[in-house]
């Protein structure tokens, strides 16, 4: 197939159009609103402050919960059976000073 | 640059931005990023432009050139820039409007041959001008050129063939 010639390639790139920017397309902002940052900005964090962020996470999280466990662990359960009568009683009478 | 100055630029220069990335990304949400992004990297570093190197406009489309080929990177990693072994392909005059087949058979050029054929034919712009928009070497603009138009003049050679078909009055085939 024989290629194009010059003028017919010049011919052919001029019929690609393309379009003008949008009217609506407003100039940008260097100062966006503040929280506009929180629902869509970023925070850049090297891979090690990541990773070492995400271990201590972990561990308080893993000590927050061993800790909870360890107080709330039930105790041993008291019966009447483990209750008995007093072998020897040993009464003490403590007087007040002003009765002497 | 003066707040004043800047929304002069913006509207001086925003329509060569936007036609400029939107015939590089082939989509108007790509085009519209982009020429946002090239006009806040102006209003952050505006000491990044100096005038003895050349227009604002050839600035601006550097950057421009620079965001669609990030653009272009992330979407094909595996593709190479400048492919010297592009083999050009005719087009499939079935596709439909003229316009159309030869926006895809630029589209479908490397991107470093891309980007010249469009800063030269639909921007105007010199070799040098070009060079200076995406730094390289005349020499290496020029090869691109003559590179990218030897493609096209392959690719589009099926219009030739159908020259004897009168076109209709949107530009397609009958």
């Amino acid at each position: 197939m024989e290629p194009l010639n010059d003028d017919e390639l010049n011919e052919y790139l001029r019929q690609w159009e393309a379009p003008n920017a949008p009217t609506g397309m407003r100039p940008p902002s260097d100062r966006p609103a503040w929280w506009r940052w929180l629902i869509s900005g970023t925070i850049r964090v090297p891979v090690p402050a990541g990773l070492l962020a995400i271990v201590i996470i972990m561990l308080s999280v893993y000590w927050a919960v061993s800790a909870r466990q360890a107080t709330s662990a039930p105790g041993r359960t008291v019966t009447l059976a483990d209750f008995e009568p007093v072998k020897e009683l040993q009464p003490r009478i403590i007087r007040s000073g002003y009765e002497r | 640059m003066t707040g004043t100055e800047f929304r002069s630029a913006f509207h001086e220069h925003k329509d060569a931005v936007y036609r400029f990335a939107w015939r590089m990304t082939s989509s108007p949400g790509a085009a519209d990023d982009i020429v946002q992004d090239v006009f806040l990297s102006l209003l952050r570093h505006p000491a990044r432009f100096d005038d003895a190197r050349g227009q604002l406009r050839s600035f601006l489309l550097g950057i421009a050139r620079n965001l669609a080929l990030k653009r272009w990177r992330e979407e094909n990693r595996w593709d190479v820039l400048e492919d010297e072994q592009f083999v050009a392909e005719p087009v499939d005059l079935a596709r439909g409007e003229i316009s159309r087949i030869v926006g895809e058979a630029i589209n479908s050029l490397p991107p470093l041959q891309r980007e010249v054929l469009v800063l030269a034919e639909y921007e105007g712009f010199s070799a040098e001008e070009i060079a200076r928009t995406v730094e390289a070497e005349v020499g290496t603009v020029k090869g691109r050129l003559h590179r990218a138009r030897e493609n096209l003049r392959r690719m589009l050679a099926p219009l030739k063939q159908a020259n004897g078909r009168s076109l209709t009055s949107n530009g397609t085939l009958k």
